[in-house]
């Protein structure tokens, strides 16, 4: 009995944190939330109205600086490789865009097109419940990524700043994909350049979120390439090519473009606070009731 | 103490829940429900299936153990969310017979309350059965 009441102590303190986790608002941003206790960023990454991502300033302004007048030149390493983020003695910059895959060309599966068409009717999201987002979907987080590139350690990071705050590894010191991989939400990633692009090859994805925004379902048979080409200071052209014969009949790309906001930089934004469907984190409710009042 | 029992399943069931989130091929995953003749618990027998898509069929195992069964045929019609499953299991005598279920799956991109409810047929029997993804 003893036991058994420690341990439902125990499993009772664990949980309470995610039920009771409104701690005091550090001082300097208290007054500059916008609604539900959300502070402001730092660096003019302005919080916008709720969002689509079913986060609390989902989809809001990005800061940073509009370009204006024509863009600089692509800029460069020392060796000429393009720079992918960026430059020093500058404070930062964000990516934004390139969420774009499937659309009616999309050789589906005939499973695959009716979950898509599903998915877009309801809109359940696995990024609104803060799970990763791998592929694509990376790149159409609130705000922007951050891609860092470490030459010295032959690794490049791509750093969200919306959903779950992660980041992805790129591996580029040559090595190969592992041969038996535990699917993960962003899979195993190996990156090398050709000329002026950047091309990332990843497997390994597990089924438990979106590739995008629901438009392109996925099995654990997914392989996707990303062309990533910096075309100017301000511009990244973002070609897709995903493989996928659990899902799709043939091989398909997408090509998209990014835009660089010079001066963004990421902030601390935690999906699970502030989250507009907390129901959907423990898995009580099918839909997302945004009528009820939002307690932070 | 059954009070505590059940306080812990109760909280170990809402943390688990979001660890089976399955969004891929909607039938992938761990399935387990019952079927019977008739409603009454005696008539009742639990099964559970694990599936699994290949990219063009659907494969899986049925209540995976001394007994268990191969799937022998299954589709999916993503018109209607139609499911048929066929595979051999044995009758109260001990003999292989089809067991044939032909079902639609609900809910299919639920992550919580997806279903397959539908009728079953095996040997000489035949009633109702439904299971539920875990």
């Amino acid at each position: 009995m003893r036991f058994a009441s420690l341990t439902a102590g125990a499993l009772f303190l664990s949980l309470a944190p995610i039920a009771f986790g409104q701690q005091a608002a550090p001082a300097q941003n208290q007054g500059r939330g916008v609604g539900q206790g959300l502070a402001a960023p730092p660096n003019g990454a302005q919080q916008g109205a709720r969002g689509q991502d079913g986060q609390a300033g989902g989809r809001g302004g990005r800061g940073g600086q509009a370009a204006a007048g024509p863009a600089e030149p692509t800029p460069r390493w020392p060796d000429g490789k393009p720079r992918l983020g960026a430059l020093p003695g500058q404070p930062g910059g964000l990516w934004n865009g390139g969420g774009s895959t499937a659309d009616a060309t999309t050789p589906y599966q005939p499973w695959a097109k009716a979950v898509s068409d599903d998915r877009r009717a309801n809109a359940m999201e696995p990024h609104t419940r803060c799970k990763p987002s791998g592929g694509p979907r990376q790149f159409a987080t609130p705000y922007g990524v951050e891609i860092l590139e470490m030459r010295d350690l032959q690794r490049v990071y791509i750093f969200d700043n919306g959903g779950p705050h992660t980041f992805r590894t790129i591996y580029t010191d040559g090595r190969a994909h592992p041969a038996d991989l535990a699917p993960s939400y962003y899979g195993h990633s190996v990156g090398r350049w050709e000329g002026d692009t950047f091309i990332v090859d990843s497997v390994g994805f597990n089924e438990k979120m979106w590739i995008d925004r629901g438009q392109a379902p996925h099995t654990e048979k997914l392989h996707i390439i990303e062309k990533f080409t910096r075309t100017d200071m301000n511009s990244m052209s973002y070609e897709l090519t995903v493989e996928d014969p659990g899902a799709y009949t043939a091989t398909w790309s997408r090509t998209s473009q990014m835009s660089y906001r010079a001066g963004s930089e990421l902030f601390e934004f935690i999906c699970q606070d502030n989250n507009l469907a907390p129901e959907l984190l423990v898995g009580t409710h099918e839909k997302v009731d945004r009528s009820s009042v939002i307690v932070p | 103490m059954r009070f505590v029992g059940s306080l812990c399943l109760v909280m170990a069931l809402a943390v688990a829940v979001p660890m089976i989130a399955q969004e891929g091929f909607p039938l992938t995953g761990t399935w387990s429900g019952d079927y019977g003749t008739s409603a009454k618990e005696g008539d009742r027998t639990q099964t559970t299936l694990i599936l699994s898509w290949d990219g063009s069929k659907i494969q899986g195992l049925v209540d995976p153990g001394p007994d268990s069964a191969k799937i022998k045929a299954a589709a999916l019609d993503s018109t209607k969310w139609t499911v048929h499953m066929e595979y051999d299991m044995k009758d109260a005598s001990g003999k292989l017979v089809p067991f044939v279920v032909d079902g639609t799956l609900q809910n299919p991109a639920s992550r919580h309350n997806r279903m397959v409810v539908g009728r079953y047929v095996h040997g000489s029997k035949k009633g109702d059965f439904k299971i539920k993804m875990d």
